[in-house]
């Protein structure tokens, strides 16, 4: 049984050194639908990323609480308790290769399973599989995480959180900063890890691109509050509203739109990707 | 015609601890006044490198780089970066001042401008792109978009001949990215400005003039957008293109080169309009 | 961290804000000086008028003011009961051994437990008004004429502003690898001090590495824009001299002139 994530009336702030930002989450409520892909959208400063934070205990709800399989998040929480909640729901942060510290790979992936009390040959056993999860080869593992590529370390980051084995994983924009090759690459590993354990995905992201293709419900926010929580297809087939939220289209979507203006022709249905929009022309007897 | 703006013949750099793994060999490419060419690859195809050496941060092993006709050396770095500037990929580790218009302040006191003159540059640069509202703002209020904004700005208080972009919309999310590319074509233009832009974005590619492909240190192709992207490739390519690739091999009837969203759109409704 | 308020800016519009930050540093640095000039009753009744009057021109309430004394507080006690316990002189009151308790050493108390404050309420009022650029240029401003001595005043002062500009940074980034950490089951501020101390490594080493990392693509930013130590540069920031700054260095001498005429007459 996958894990359920419910938020009632979820209000934080948020605070830095000297820093505070208000209501970064304002009344939020929402329950995600366990074992499903989610992408979190909105413009800079919506409150994704606190959304995210809220999730694992990393930001504590001022106002409401948050509700995690049978245990509950609020003001009260002990630091023991959200260990054990934070076992169960990974994070991954932006640019998560700024996180690496061990001396070699494999010590750096052990980290969480070893702070969540597996023993030592468990754990080594979880980080060759969690390095496979994550495409990359064993011989790595005594290798200094520092000595790796741009695009390994990224890898190598997200092992060491895909190794606790979480019901849940929440990712900061798993892809910033990587080419189009490589973000590809990326969301079809965590794609396939999703598959293959049937467990929750829920990240953030500004690229439409990968909530279109790989996404399969859509969470938009506005000013600390969810404007919209539902499939991703009504999402984009709605363009007025997406503008209001400063939402851009997908590439398939925005061509779709173009060539029906332009030539009169209305495509049947709404197409998130060069496939669907060369069926949709075929059907029309366009090509 | 003049002298070209860059000038790059046989270009070679290996690192001192390692000679015998050339990052970058024999590249020799021209640019000229006014043009925007796109160096693109994928990671690790020394893209980055290349941007290095132009702006005189590494020197090559071989080979030689004429800016504006003049050689690139230890001696002539300074003259060219009066005219000459890079944005590079991290927004917050090149915002040197503590606000916005201090930022694009710190290259001309550096050549130590008079005060009145740095104030007319500034503000002149900061019009240029867009930025003139946020001038007295601090860099820990401003979006990664707005900070390259600066940045760029920087360049422009220089009144360059040449803007050099290492990866600088990498970290931007799309919007912010066409916004900037947007502000790019304006300058060029506008300046006849020649950019060089190092990038794996293919929008950021398709703006500009010429590409420039690099796999594994050597040049592999090298063209306009529309005969590059045309060319089967590994390489990623805009939406347009792999529409029309995908028509291609569906046996569907399609335009026999690359075009630009736009025109293909105009050459569905045309041809649709024939059958 | 949070607690800490010297050294903090609290935006505002008072007539202390306003001042140019070059008389506000002199004015600091003649207060404390004369504070050590007030050696009877009626100097130690103007430094305790003129710190308040500072303070409440700053328009900053004055709970800000006495948190900022709070991390001093045991530094304060400490030196006040040494005072007060090993001065001898005047009538005396108790004995024990060596302490005993006397006029001269309550007296002797007062002055430095009012020094002490004094000096901490006005440097507040400086720090807390002043945007730490500002007083990076007003010292820069202010050290100019160590250059005569072959002194980088200008590369301290570039050094101090660019660490100044990325504080905000660092703290964003040391909250950041905490939270991953955290994420992955790191816990902070328990256990032995063997194991708190064992618990920082997982911070204190990305930490380390991304500065150097951002220090160096820094180096190169600046290199490519054109800064050169050794050469003169122009100044973009300007500090603004005005009516209201020269009558504060006159307030300041009036004060001087008063404490050293209560010395005399008294």
């Amino acid at each position: 049984m996958a894990m359920q994530i419910k938020l009632e009336h979820v209000t934080a702030n948020y605070k830095i050194g000297p820093l505070l930002k208000p209501r970064v989450l304002d009344d939020v409520s929402l329950t995600l639908n366990p074992g499903r892909i989610t992408a979190v959208v909105g413009s800079t400063g919506a409150g994704k990323s606190s959304l995210l934070k809220v999730c694992n205990g990393l930001l504590i709800p001022s106002e409401g609480h948050v509700t995690i399989g049978s245990k509950e998040i609020n003001s009260k929480t002990s630091k023991q308790s959200l260990k054990t909640i934070r076992k169960h729901i990974g994070m991954v942060f932006q640019f998560p290769e700024s996180q690496l510290f061990a001396e070699t790979v494999g010590e750096d992936i052990a980290f969480g399973p070893l702070n969540f009390g597996t023993d030592q040959r468990r754990a080594e056993q979880l980080a060759r599989k969690a390095l496979q999860q994550v495409g990359l080869d064993e011989s790595i593992l005594s290798k200094s995480p520092f000595s790796l590529s741009g695009g390994q370390k990224r890898r190598v980051a997200i092992a060491g959180v895909l190794a606790s084995e979480p019901e849940v994983i929440l990712l900061d924009e798993p892809t910033a900063g990587l080419d189009p090759a490589g973000r590809k690459e990326l969301l079809t590993l965590l794609k396939r890890w999703h598959d293959e354990e049937g467990k929750t995905i829920l990240f953030v992201t500004h690229d439409m691109e990968s909530t279109a293709r790989f996404a399969e419900d859509v969470i938009v926010m506005e000013n600390g509050s969810v404007v919209y929580h539902d499939a991703v297809r009504p999402l984009f087939e709605n363009t007025r509203q997406l503008k209001e939220w400063q939402l851009d289209l997908p590439e398939a979507r925005r061509f779709q739109l173009g060539f029906e203006a332009q030539s009169g022709i209305h495509l049947p249905h709404v197409c998130l990707t060069e496939k669907e929009l060369m069926d949709a022309l075929i059907e029309v007897g366009c090509v | 015609m003049d002298e070209p703006m860059i000038d790059v013949e046989d270009l070679t750099f290996a690192y001192a601890s390692n000679e015998k793994k050339q990052i970058l060999s024999s590249v020799s490419f021209k640019a000229w006044r006014g043009e925007w060419l796109s160096v693109i690859g994928r990671n690790g195809a020394g893209k980055s490198t290349l941007a290095a050496l132009l702006i005189g941060l590494l020197q090559p092993s071989f080979g030689r780089i004429r800016i504006k006709g003049i050689p690139l050396n230890e001696e002539t770095k300074w003259l060219i970066r009066r005219h000459a500037g890079m944005v590079f990929q991290n927004p917050d580790n090149q915002f040197i001042g503590a606000t916005v218009q201090d930022d694009v302040a710190f290259g001309l006191e550096n050549l130590n401008m008079p005060y009145e003159e740095m104030q007319r540059r500034v503000a002149e640069a900061l019009e240029a792109v867009g930025m003139t509202d946020y001038q007295a703002e601090d860099p820990s209020r401003l979006s990664g978009g707005q900070k390259q904004r600066t940045a760029i700005a920087g360049v422009l208080a220089l009144h360059p001949d040449l803007l050099i972009l290492d990866e600088a919309f990498v970290m931007l999310d799309p919007r912010s990215r066409r916004q900037l590319i947007a502000v790019l074509k304006k300058l060029k233009t506008e300046r006849e400005l020649t950019i060089l832009s190092i990038t794996h974005d293919m929008d950021e590619a398709a703006a500009s003039d010429r590409v420039l492909v690099l796999e594994k240190g050597s040049v592999a192709k090298e063209g306009t957008p529309a005969t590059v992207f045309s060319e089967k490739t590994t390489l990623d390519v805009p939406f347009s293109e792999r529409l029309r690739r995908l028509l291609l091999k569906n046996g569907r009837s399609v335009p026999e080169t690359y075009s630009t969203e736009s025109d293909l759109i105009k050459w569905l409704c045309k041809s649709n309009l024939n059958t | 961290m949070n607690r800490l308020i010297l050294g903090r800016y609290f935006p505002g519009d008072s007539v202390i804000h306003r001042r140019d930050p070059r008389a506000k540093i002199l004015c600091g640095a003649a207060f404390i000086f004369i504070s050590f000039l007030a050696k009877n009753m009626e100097g130690l009744i103007l430094l305790w008028m003129f710190a308040f009057g500072i303070m409440f021109f700053t328009k900053i309430s004055f709970r800000t003011y006495f948190r900022g004394l709070r991390p001093l507080f045991w530094l304060i006690l400490f030196t006040v009961c040494l005072q007060i316990l090993f001065t001898s002189g005047g009538t005396l009151y108790w004995r024990f051994g060596p302490i005993k308790l006397s006029s001269f050493g309550i007296v002797q108390a007062l002055f430095i437990f009012t020094r002490f404050v004094t000096i901490i309420f006005v440097t507040t009022a400086v720090t807390l008004t002043t945007k730490p650029m500002d007083l990076t240029d007003g010292l820069h401003a202010l050290l100019r004429p160590l250059r005569l001595f072959h002194l980088p005043v200008d590369e301290w002062s570039m050094m101090l502003s660019i660490a100044l500009r990325f504080i905000p940074n660092l703290l964003d980034e040391t909250q950041r690898v905490m939270d991953a950490q955290s994420a992955r089951g790191a816990v902070f501020g328990e256990g032995s001090l063997f194991q708190q101390m064992k618990a920082l490594v997982p911070i204190f080493l990305p930490l380390f590495a991304g500065s150097l990392a951002r220090g160096e693509e820094l180096a190169n930013v600046m290199d490519v824009r054109g800064y050169r130590s050794e050469l003169p540069r122009s100044s973009f920031r300007r500090l603004k001299w005005t009516f209201g700054d020269t009558c504060c260095l006159l307030i300041m001498c009036l004060l001087i002139v008063a404490l050293a005429a209560f010395n005399l007459n008294g």
